[in-house]
């Protein structure tokens, strides 16, 4: 129920309502439905939304910070990448790259690579 | 494999790997907590779609290759602002924030001749240290039943073995029967006589049989698979095994992962025999992972698609018709019942699926009559159909006859008072009950039961003494394999009790009369 109420007050806030406004408009509903108890739950679903959201965010993990700029352009040219990316550095890759997107994995990297020719010939 | 074939594996796998850039719809773990995950992303995922969890994310190549096997989850709810599935493996693995990569494919389970013999998980993965099995088929553990069209009426007679099924409550081929009972009464025994009996049938019309163990102990499960083996009978089983110790996710699944195994042999035109172990206990696991993924509760906390659960699985079993193959499933699930009461949820949701029910009683049980079938409640609806000549022919008044019997065993105590028909009546049914009574892992074969219920039916215990009944039953059988194995044979051959045959067998029990004249003084 608490998370029904805080995607409510996500919606609103997403539809141009300020934060304040949104959450005065469902205290006003919890008011007068009687569950105004259930406040304390809904701002924490809310901030967990919020938390949620915010690590949506791209990035592309690389084995050594100099093939960053190598990744990212490679990256681009195979997939409309419209985030702004954030690198990581990752060394266990060993070498290529591994492109995170909140919905989206591509893994081209050599650990990959590696992992599926030794599950190969060993299955 | 030597280290030098293994070499040259790798070598051949490294020259012929061809890199693949495709991008994979994944989500990231939001909770993990009792065997589910709630998962954020994953726009593009289905109902029923496998998940596998990117555990090598963060972990050195020589870590991530000692790792475990895969770890994957079950799509069972897909919400507004993500998904919800169950882990189906260890859970203490899944961390908060991994990325849970979508596989884009039903869950399916391997089927292949080579499972014959082996006992395996919920996933269709060994479990008996014999090693992977090969040339598998992948079948999907939900599938659509099939349809009216694609089927025929049960007609071939499935032989428990068992006196009291085959001549009372009669189970043919693509039927579903329930055995439901109190704990401890017998349910198990029946099923696993049933497929130690398929021994007997040759081996091009022997049914494949499917063990599906649901929240049994392990003990019991290996109790139950060395006495397959003992019997010979291993060999034409597959054991699935979710034992009580297995998350909730793998029982609930197991039933529908014996079932597509059956369905690959039924496909293939084979008969085959599935047994459910029990099914109440797969409706405790799923009411567990719907009140985690928090479905609606109904009645006794049961989500609503309870009786859904039940009816697609059972609807599964059927025979084939002749254009698809002729393939047969029997179901013969189990229900285990609280104080003999048939009429509580679960056990009245699956004797309306099914097509008739074998209800066992603790009374009869405690009694010392095994199998301890209770007649008046176990019905059998289309299994009739399907019983051979023979044997139609000596049960047609069993079960009217002992029926009689319950109903005059009141006057027992009154012996004394007893006009001489209702004293008769009563000696009958008690000889007719004792002949019913059989050892547990000993099932007999179809020609052995007409003949000993041709006798008991012509009163020949009558002058045996009550407690000598089942020896005198065994000197009998002994006698007719001896002395009368052609006669036996025929019977077996022609599945039909002719004038022959019942002549042949009145000379057999008169001279078994007067060979054992010590047996029939005794009354």
């Amino acid at each position: 129920m608490e998370n029904a109420y805080a995607q409510v007050i996500w919606r609103l806030v997403a539809g141009g309502n300020t934060a304040h406004a949104a959450i005065t408009k469902v205290e006003e509903h919890l008011k007068q439905t009687g569950r105004l108890g259930l406040l304390p739950r809904v701002m924490h679903s809310l901030a967990r939304i919020a938390q949620s959201q915010a690590s949506r965010s791209s990035s592309i993990v690389v084995a050594k910070k100099e093939d960053a700029a190598h990744a990212a352009h490679e990256a681009g040219n195979t997939h409309a990448i419209q985030d702004q990316l954030q690198t990581r550095v990752d060394p266990s890759l060993i070498g290529g790259w591994r492109l995170e997107t909140p919905e989206l994995l591509i893994d081209t990297s050599y650990k990959k690579a590696l992992l599926e020719i030794y599950r190969k010939a060993t299955s | 494999m030597s280290d030098h074939t293994f070499v040259e594996k790798i070598i051949k796998e490294i020259e012929g790997y061809k890199p693949t850039h495709t991008a994979a719809n994944i989500g990231h773990v939001i909770s993990v907590g009792d065997g589910v995950v709630a998962l954020d992303g994953l726009s593009q995922s289905v109902m029923g779609e496998i998940l596998t969890f990117d555990e090598d994310a963060h972990k050195d190549l020589d870590t991530a290759l000692r790792a475990e096997t895969s770890l994957y989850a079950l799509v069972l709810n897909l919400e507004e602002d993500g998904v919800k599935a169950v882990i189906l493996g260890d859970s203490a693995r899944v961390r908060e924030g991994m990325i849970v990569k979508s596989t884009g494919t039903i869950l399916s389970v391997p089927a292949s001749e080579e499972l014959l013999g082996r006992v395996v998980n919920a996933l269709g993965e060994p479990i008996d240290g014999k090693g992977a099995v090969k040339n598998t088929t992948m079948m999907p553990i939900e599938r659509i039943a099939s349809g009216v069209i694609d089927r025929k009426s049960v007609s071939t007679p499935l032989q428990t073995g068992i006196k009291a099924i085959d001549a009372m409550i009669p189970i043919g081929r693509g039927q579903r029967e329930l055995i439901i009972g109190d704990r401890s009464t017998g349910k198990t025994t029946i099923a696993i006589d049933t497929i130690i009996n398929q021994k007997s049938e040759p081996a091009e019309t022997r049914p494949i049989c499917v063990y599906v163990a649901i929240g049994q102990k392990e003990s019991k499960t290996a109790r139950i698979v060395q006495q397959l083996r003992e019997a010979g009978a291993l060999e034409y089983t597959i054991v699935v095994d979710a034992a009580a110790s297995s998350p909730a996710a793998l029982q609930f699944l197991a039933p529908f992962s014996g079932v597509a195994i059956a369905e690959y042999f039924m496909d293939k035109g084979r008969d085959v025999l599935i047994i459910y172990d029990d099914l109440s206990k797969q409706a405790v696991a799923y009411r567990q992972l719907s009140l985690l993924l928090r479905r609606p509760p109904g009645r006794e906390a049961y989500p609503g698609d309870i009786f859904y659960l039940h009816s697609r699985l059972l609807e599964r079993a059927c025979r084939l018709s002749d254009e698809k193959g002729g393939g047969s499933i029997t179901a013969l699930p189990i229900i285990e019942t609280l104080e003999g009461d048939i009429s509580a949820y679960i056990p009245t949701n699956v004797i309306s699926i099914t097509d008739g029910q074998i209800f066992l009683m603790s009374d009869l049980f405690n009694k010392g009559i095994r199998p301890a079938i209770d007649v008046g409640n176990s019905v059998s609806r289309v299994g009739s159909s399907a019983q051979t000549k023979a044997m139609k022919g000596v049960a047609g008044g069993i079960k009217l006859e002992l029926a009689q019997f319950r109903e005059l065993e009141a006057f027992m105590q009154f012996a004394q008072d007893l006009d001489k028909a209702t004293a008769d009546r009563i000696a009958t049914g008690q000889r007719m009950v004792e002949v019913l009574k059989q050892r547990n892992g000993n099932p007999l074969s179809i020609e052995k039961q007409v003949a000993v219920l041709y006798a008991a039916g012509k009163v020949f215990f009558k002058d045996v003494a009550l407690s000598r009944v089942t020896e005198a039953e065994g000197r009998f059988l002994e006698y007719l394999d001896a002395e009368h194995s052609d006669m036996l044979a025929t019977i077996k051959k022609t599945a039909q009790l002719n004038d022959e045959s019942k002549e042949s067998l009145g000379r057999a029990m008169e001279q078994f009369r007067m060979a054992h004249g010590d047996l029939f003084e005794g009354k």
